[in-house]
């Protein structure tokens, strides 16, 4: 034992005192080893985020245009937000009973785009299983239900400026929150959900204003450029509460308000072929089966990351053949200290046992450091979310 | 104290490094307990390689050499390195210290390194040896901050730290003032028979002679005469 450590002493010294070629071969075993583990940790963790929803709904209602796009939106919240249907669109298909309809608009972002807003009806919550954990569910405008990892403060949730450009024409509205949901370990726990209505105010279709306030016309680019009776109120509610809920009121055509998706699920599977069989030549219109554009994309995702895992394989190899040759070159430059001890008489086990020691210590020192390094690529690398 | 007992007997030697013209030939070499014998002759002569025989580095192509009753023609390789960590003490001529080590660890070098765990003892006698030599308070520090003299000082203790039965010394005072050289054979011989050990020295230095109780002269034609 006490020679044990006196030969890692030995080893201990020769390491340290080559600290930059110690330290080249504990950064290349550390990243040969961590990138490797790091890839496959991050793809199998958005693999995870992507299984979550798959197949729930089996279709949705969106408009035409990129099938990924839309499925990413309506069901993860991901990317920019998508061309809208008309709600006219949604109570045309929402009318029919074999179907359970769900409508969801995403057009608007929370906590400086952290959190989704969603736009939706109490349905959603039965049909993704969603259970309160706190508080009650929205039932007036101005009113929100977060998911279980939304940051609140006051009770009171800020919506992003929608538009920069104008940031007056649709103001950030504080909304209050009145419930917040269990944690389902799916995209809805950095949710913030609303009433349609609440939503469409948010779009500028709806505002609150003091009765005299008669404001100004609207901008042309507008929601409310079309409708008749559209105005835009020099102040108005950016808080709504009890004392001016009933100031609230929306201008232009109902039927025209958009919304992003509808969520559908068929009560048979004869129901969603005839659905996706009218929906099959719409101009405007699309459904489309999550599970799978999903599957499409994880297929993608298998196939970047087998690409990726062959790509490491070379490298690791690569870092194995530059280690083997450091040290070969470094016993090479060793040879006088080794015939050294072979004169002294050093036995050979014992020289194999210090050379061995001195590998492993290595071995020791990239492990700690592809542990350390593997943890601080897996905590700072973005999540599926923010790349998308 | 002396005894007469030989511990190291050389007979009929013959050695031919291959594909060289030298050729080391000896009759008989008798050195008995405690004995303090110089290997002197020209440079160029085989001293180094007349040391390296008889402590088993090298191998004669004829002839028997006896350390301490046993043959070393009859020891394997494995044997005779054990042999030679046991019962030897080396002073090499550029003193070969492992420059990344402390000179504690040089000193110990052999011993941690060595087949058997015997550690301890070494140990124990590592500050009183390295005191003796006057080093004691540069034990922690690394040999690439030594001057010459220190190293040869750090050698001697490597040599004597496990009680050696022989010590082998190559030209150990070699590029040495006559001050320094004194001090350094002084040192090699005043431990020596602290310890009872045998020296074997080499050196082409005749001033140094004086110092031994036997002379070994090689021939510079490569034939070699003992005294």
């Amino acid at each position: 034992m006490i020679q044990s450590l006196a030969i890692m002493r030995l080893a201990w010294a020769y390491l340290a005192s080559h600290r930059k070629q110690t330290v080249a071969i504990l950064i290349a075993i550390s990243l040969a080893c961590s990138l490797p583990i790091v890839t496959t940790n991050i793809v199998s963790q958005y693999l995870r985020t992507l299984y979550t929803r798959r197949g729930n709904p089996p279709v949705m209602l969106a408009p035409q245009g990129s099938r990924f796009d839309a499925v990413l939106k309506a069901q993860y919240f991901l990317g920019e937000p998508l061309p809208s249907l008309q709600w006219q669109d949604a109570t045309h298909i929402t009318a029919n009973t074999s179907l359970r309809c769900v409508p969801v608009h995403l057009l608007h972002t929370a906590n400086d785009k952290a959190s989704p807003v969603i736009g939706t009806v109490k349905e959603y919550f039965t049909v993704r299983n969603l259970n309160l954990q706190s508080g009650f569910m929205f039932a007036q405008v101005g009113e929100c239900v977060v998911g279980a990892l939304v940051e609140v403060s006051n009770d009171l949730i800020q919506t992003d400026i929608t538009n920069p450009f104008d940031p007056s024409a649709t103001p950030p509205l504080s909304m209050q929150v009145v419930g917040r949901l269990q944690p389902s370990g799916t995209p809805d726990d950095r949710g913030v959900f609303v009433s349609l209505d609440t939503a469409w105010i948010l779009d500028g279709y709806g505002h609150g204003h003091d009765i005299t306030d008669q404001g100004t016309a609207t901008a042309n680019s507008s929601v409310l450029a079309d409708a008749i009776d559209g105005h835009r109120p020099h102040q108005s509610i950016r808080t709504i509460d009890e004392t001016n809920r009933h100031e609230i009121h929306f201008h232009g055509s109902r039927n025209l308000y958009p919304i992003s998706a509808v969520l559908i699920w068929p009560n048979t599977l004869r129901d969603q072929v005839v659905l996706e069989g009218k929906y099959i030549n719409h101009k405007s219109l699309q459904v489309l089966s999550p599970e799978v554009e999903i599957i499409t994309i994880m297929r993608y995702v298998f196939q970047m990351n087998t690409i990726l895992q062959r790509i490491f394989v070379l490298l690791g190899a690569v870092t194995l053949l530059l280690i083997v040759v450091i040290i070969f070159q470094s016993l090479n430059a060793r040879k006088h200290d080794l015939e050294t001890m072979r004169l002294l008489g050093c036995s050979r086990l014992q020289v194999f046992k210090l050379l061995g020691t001195e590998l492993f210590l290595l071995l020791v020192g990239s492990a700690f450091l592809t542990v350390v390094v593997t943890a601080t690529l897996i905590a700072t690398l973005p999540s599926l979310e923010s790349l998308i | 104290m002396q005894n007469s007992k030989p511990i190291i007997t050389a007979e009929n030697l013959i050695f031919r490094y291959p594909g060289s013209q030298f050729k080391l030939e000896f009759p008989k070499l008798q050195v008995v307990v405690g004995t303090h014998c110089v290997i002197t002759g020209p440079s160029g002569c085989g001293k180094t390689t007349w040391l390296r025989l008889l402590s088993g580095i090298e191998s004669a192509q004829t002839g028997e050499i006896t350390i301490k009753d046993r043959r070393l023609s009859e020891l394997s390789n494995k044997a005779i390195r054990t042999f030679r960590n046991h019962n030897f003490g080396f002073i090499f001529q550029d003193f070969r210290l492992v420059e990344y080590l402390s000179l504690q660890d040089n000193i110990l070098l052999g011993v941690t390194l060595g087949s058997k765990s015997d550690r301890a003892p070494a140990i124990s006698r590592l500050d009183e040896l390295a005191r003796r030599v006057g080093i004691a308070d540069l034990l922690p520090r690394r040999v690439i901050k030594l001057s010459r003299g220190e190293m040869q000082r750090v050698a001697v203790c490597r040599a004597l730290i496990h009680n050696p039965a022989v010590i082998f010394a190559d030209e150990p005072t070699a590029n040495l003032d006559p001050k320094n050289r004194d001090i350094i054979w002084d040192l090699i011989n005043s431990e020596a028979r602290a310890n009872d050990a045998t020296v074997l020295a080499v050196s082409h230095d005749t001033d140094s002679i004086d110092r031994f109780d036997k002379v070994v002269e090689l021939d510079p034609l490569m034939e070699t005469t003992a005294s």
